[in-house]
């Protein structure tokens, strides 16, 4: 009877290996299905309470009463003005941080030298500071009774409730957008490439355009989309040093208070969408990127 | 391209990766520089590409100064362990690279590529990118890359380390074949001592920063200049007081010596009676090796291992066991030395295995 037996057991042995073989992590990693439909029901749930309930709600109130209210907060001239204001810093300090943070990340991931951590730490400054502080540090260095403000005040420069300060504080605040994004990248690529490049005979510069970048571009596009909308969207440290000049020293971000603090909801909210507007082409943007870089690594 | 290095040093942070090394390769020759991982290798290689510079010594090629050139003056070619090509470029903007920044004509671009893909038996992948490509075909694609601006030094870092091992074999030969008909000097990395001496004209072997020993593959084989290079280059044991091994009684001054497992018989009781000259012991461990047994055994309070061919009769742990040492290799005053088995007469030995063979047959 006995071999019987064990014929009987192998085949059964068999059976259940090759359903763990063909679903490998499946069966170890996974919770019960109602685990996970709870799981997923709480994450869902969260999300749309706090994020998109909110968006959606900007939009009905800016549009709450009406295209022609929405169109004409919008063409308000103070409107325009804190928007050409919010787009003239971003146009200034996103190429500068561009190219400050291509500069760090290439320092620290293709150079060894003393104090190479502290500057990785520095770099991550601005995100530990609260901005308000940010503000403060420049009107504390630049203001009428700062640091370097008398001789400011002789040369008749003005920073501090001015156009300057405003690009000053918003350089600040996104300076660690580009590196941070970019030093891990080129440290997973390391810098064989770009030394085969240099043994074939590449100068420098035709190593950075034909070599680092191409390699590097969706991460430090990604990296300049997230330091624009920061940029754009930066309310603390600007709030601090641009003095609220309607016309003149508001951005964006603090035009939308200036009106909600005057009860005018339509209004904010109008010009709220501006920014909203801006987040989800960073989102899309974002996603893209993702998406063609994986494309490429693969 | 002759290549002069004079006491080569260089230094990371507190390793000393390269310590005074004096290195000399002549025109079309193709050198390997082996040693264990950690040696230094791959920064004598680095330094010879421009790659690193120096903290102190001199490299020339051809008589030339070149220790303040970078890479792009040296007129080299680099082949990197990991191949390094251009991943968002395909295969022929690879090969091209390096005609492209020179400001090449696209005509002679294209003509020099599509000759370099015959060399290289790479036609019809021009277009792939290197993702798309199997192991082999990415080597061949960074070599032929490294060929492209007609370089007169070729520099290969583990050319083979990222391939399985049956691709290492076929492209190793290949390679080799290939370096000979472009006629370049070529210097190669790697730890792997049969693919020194397969490719190598000379070796170069690095232990600790320095160069242990230089020569023809076969000279350094048979004679090791330090117990390292023996135990690199082949298998080679320590064998401590040799004088209590029968035929090396008259060597009791030799406190250390070493053995090949080749120059070790092991034999069973049966197989003694041509072969007076043995220490008996006991078997230890019975390995197969495909072709043929590797076995370890105890004899006079030592661990020795030596080979059986496959149609011997076959030994198990625990088996009583005869042991003969041909020759041993020992340093005498820091110079290698082979002490020969006295009992041993080449001759006789010779005879004897014929007969046994017989015997066998």
């Amino acid at each position: 009877m006995e071999p019987a037996v064990t014929a009987r057991t192998v085949p059964e042995q068999q059976v259940p290996e090759k359903k763990t073989d063909s679903k490998p992590d499946s069966h170890h990693l996974t919770e019960s299905r109602w685990v996970r439909i709870v799981l997923i029901g709480i994450a869902l749930a969260f999300l749309g309470l706090m994020l998109v309930i909110p968006l959606v709600f900007v939009f009905v109130e800016a549009f709450g009463k009406g295209w022609a209210l929405y169109w004409e907060a919008i063409r308000e001239p103070d409107a325009l003005a804190a928007l050409r204001l919010t787009l003239s810093v971003a146009a200034i300090v996103v190429p500068l941080n561009t190219l400050f943070g291509l500069a760090a990340a290439w320092a620290v991931t293709r150079f060894s030298f003393r104090g190479k951590q502290w500057l990785v730490t520095l770099i991550d400054l601005p995100f530990a500071v609260s901005p308000v502080i940010a503000g403060l540090i420049f009107v504390l260095l630049f203001g009428n009774r700062g640091l370097l403000g008398p001789w400011l005040s002789a040369l008749d420069i003005k920073i501090i409730f001015a156009f300057p300060g405003i690009v000053l504080a918003t350089l600040f605040v996104t300076f660690p957008f580009v590196a941070r994004e970019l030093i891990p990248l080129m440290q997973s690529q390391g810098k064989n490439e770009e030394e085969a490049a240099a043994c074939m005979g590449a100068s420098g510069w035709q190593i950075f355009w034909r070599v680092t970048l191409p390699n590097i571009k969706w991460g430090l596009l990604y990296g300049v989309i997230l330091c624009n909308a920061r940029a754009m969207g930066e309310f603390g440290a600007v709030s601090v040093v641009s003095g609220h000049i309607r016309g003149q020293t508001n951005t964006l971000p603090l035009h939308v208070e200036i009106l909600y603090n005057e009860y005018q909801f339509t209004a904010a909210f109008a010009v709220s969408t501006l920014l909203v507007l801006l987040a989800v082409v960073t989102l899309v943007v974002k996603q893209v990127a993702e998406w063609k870089n994986r494309n490429e690594a693969a | 391209m002759h290549i002069v290095a004079k006491g080569l040093y260089k230094r990371f942070g507190t390793f000393e990766a390269c310590k005074n090394v004096d290195l000399e390769i002549p025109p079309g020759k193709l050198v390997a520089l082996l040693g264990p991982s950690g040696s230094g290798k791959t920064t004598l290689l680095r330094l010879l590409a421009g790659l690193e510079y120096p903290d102190a010594g001199e490299i020339y090629f051809d008589g030339r100064f070149v220790n303040h050139l970078p890479p792009q003056e040296r007129n080299i070619g680099f082949v990197f362990q990991n191949y390094a090509l251009f991943r968002h470029m395909t295969v022929f903007e690879n090969i091209a690279f390096g005609l492209s920044v020179r400001k090449a004509k696209k005509d002679a671009v294209r003509r020099r590529v599509a000759e370099l893909l015959e060399l290289t038996g790479l036609q019809g992948l021009d277009n792939r990118r290197p993702h798309q490509l199997s192991g082999g075909q990415r080597q061949r694609v960074a070599f032929a890359r490294a060929l492209a601006p007609q370089p007169q030094l070729l520099l290969l870092d583990e050319p083979f380390a990222a391939l399985d091992a049956k691709v290492r074999k076929d492209l190793r030969g290949w390679l080799k074949d290939m370096i000979r008909r472009v006629g370049l000097t070529a210097v190669f990395v790697t730890h792997d001592q049969e693919e020194a001496m397969e490719m190598a004209d000379e070796i170069f072997i690095i232990h600790q920063g320095r160069v242990e020993q230089a020569g023809r593959p076969q000279d350094i084989y048979q004679l090791p200049r330090t117990p390292f290079v023996a135990s690199f280059l082949g298998d080679s044991y320590p064998l401590q007081n040799p004088s209590a091994f029968t035929g090396f009684e008259s060597y009791a001054a030799v406190e250390e010596a070493y053995f090949r497992p080749e120059y070790v018989r092991l034999l069973t009781a049966a197989e003694r009676q041509y072969f007076p000259a043995a220490n008996r012991g006991t078997v230890v461990n019975v390995s197969y090796r495909g072709n043929n047994w590797h076995v370890e055994a105890d004899v006079e309070g030592q661990r020795v291992q030596g080979v059986r061919s496959l149609d011997q009769a076959p030994l198990r742990p625990g088996d009583e066991v005869y042991v003969i040492f041909r020759r041993l290799l020992a340093f005498v005053h820091g110079e290698p030395r082979w002490l020969e088995n006295k009992t041993l007469q080449v001759k006789q030995l010779h005879q004897a295995e014929e007969r046994q063979s017989l015997a066998f047959v």
